[in-house]
């Protein structure tokens, strides 16, 4: 009960200290622009990451996030709306990408794979990850290596929830098919 | 032979949502009962298991370059200027094309007053203006007398 008070005041605080900065970003303060980078760049770097498997690529969709959120931080109502504005803006940044790369039909001899951990499972999961349309693989990469809520998914989506539990269960399907004939070859 | 048994579509969309919500006691009965008759509905779950399993395990962690912040910070600058000469661009290039126009009228406004001039034959400007501008000698006429 005192641990969970405890998370929860530090949870309030980290939450106050972010408005303060994003009204200091409005009026310039690039101190607090530096805070608000450090705050959120990993999350949105292992996001983009994850969404797209390329950590280059990722980390320069990172930075386009942080681009545009600050651009808007004016326009933007609601402070406390930063952290959930910034994410979505880093998936559908990502989702583009999914998109234009799924057009040009990533072959299976490019993808590359990363160092370190079991390069072989990394790479056939790229695979079959690049077979999967754009919205079904951020839903699927979002809830199951993101670990995040339906709730979650469905804001940074911008979609209801129900679109996410249709979506999540189609692209486990999907991805099951997929990974049995991976197997089988 | 492999039969199929009522309620698998019903057993993959519970099965599918046990690993995100809590299931009710109804459900997880069903899912209990299912499992234990349906062979292809056991196979279908523990496959999805297996798959996405190796999913999570192939996750990647953020591996942040150092000075990000700056880069980012860089870009930010960078995208400011580039907005502000976008704002100013029409005001700067509206104000040359106005320099320029006066230039060039001041340039004709001189060259057409030289070549007017020039384009007289010599001693013309002179002798217009001393038949125009030359008072007359009255002293010849004879003085009338009333």
């Amino acid at each position: 009960m005192v641990e969970a008070n405890i998370t929860f005041q530090a949870g309030n605080e980290a939450a106050a200290q972010e408005r303060q900065w994003v009204s200091r970003c409005r009026l310039g303060d690039e101190a607090a622009l530096g805070c608000l980078i450090a705050r959120h760049r990993n999350r949105l770097i292992r996001t983009a990451t994850n969404l797209l498997r390329d950590r280059h690529e990722a980390e320069d969709v990172a930075q386009e996030s942080f681009l545009k959120a600050f651009r808007e931080i004016a326009k933007l109502r609601d402070d406390r709306a930063f952290s959930g504005y910034l994410y979505r803006i880093c998936v559908r940044l990502c989702m583009d990408r999914l998109r234009l790369k799924r057009a040009e039909l990533v072959e299976f001899d490019s993808a590359q794979p990363h160092c370190g951990g079991n390069v072989e499972n990394r790479v056939v999961i790229e695979k079959l990850l690049n077979q999967l349309p754009a919205d079904l693989r951020a839903t699927l990469v979002l809830r199951e290596m993101e670990q995040l809520s339906y709730e979650e998914v469905a804001e940074v989506m911008q979609v209801p929830i129900g679109t996410v539990r249709s979506r999540l269960h189609t692209a486990r399907e999907r991805f099951r098919k997929l990974w049995i004939e991976a197997v089988g070859e | 032979m492999r039969v199929r048994i009522f309620g698998c579509k019903k057993f993959a969309r519970l099965s599918s949502e046990q690993s995100d919500r809590q299931l009710t006691t109804s459900e997880t009965r069903f899912l209990n009962r299912h499992r234990a008759v349906c062979l292809d509905c056991q196979e279908v779950e523990s496959t999805t298991n297996c798959a996405l399993n190796m999913l999570r395990m192939a996750t990647l962690e953020a591996e942040v370059e150092p000075m990000f912040e700056d880069r980012v910070l860089r870009r930010l600058h960078v995208q400011q200027v580039r907005e502000s000469l976008n704002y100013w661009s029409p005001a700067l290039v509206g104000a040359g094309i106005a320099c320029a126009v006066i230039f060039v009228t001041l340039q004709l406004a001189s060259s057409a007053g030289s070549t007017a001039r020039a384009n007289l034959p010599a001693g013309q400007a002179r002798l217009e203006i001393s038949s125009r501008m030359s008072p007359k000698l009255e002293l010849d006429r004879p003085p009338v007398l009333r």
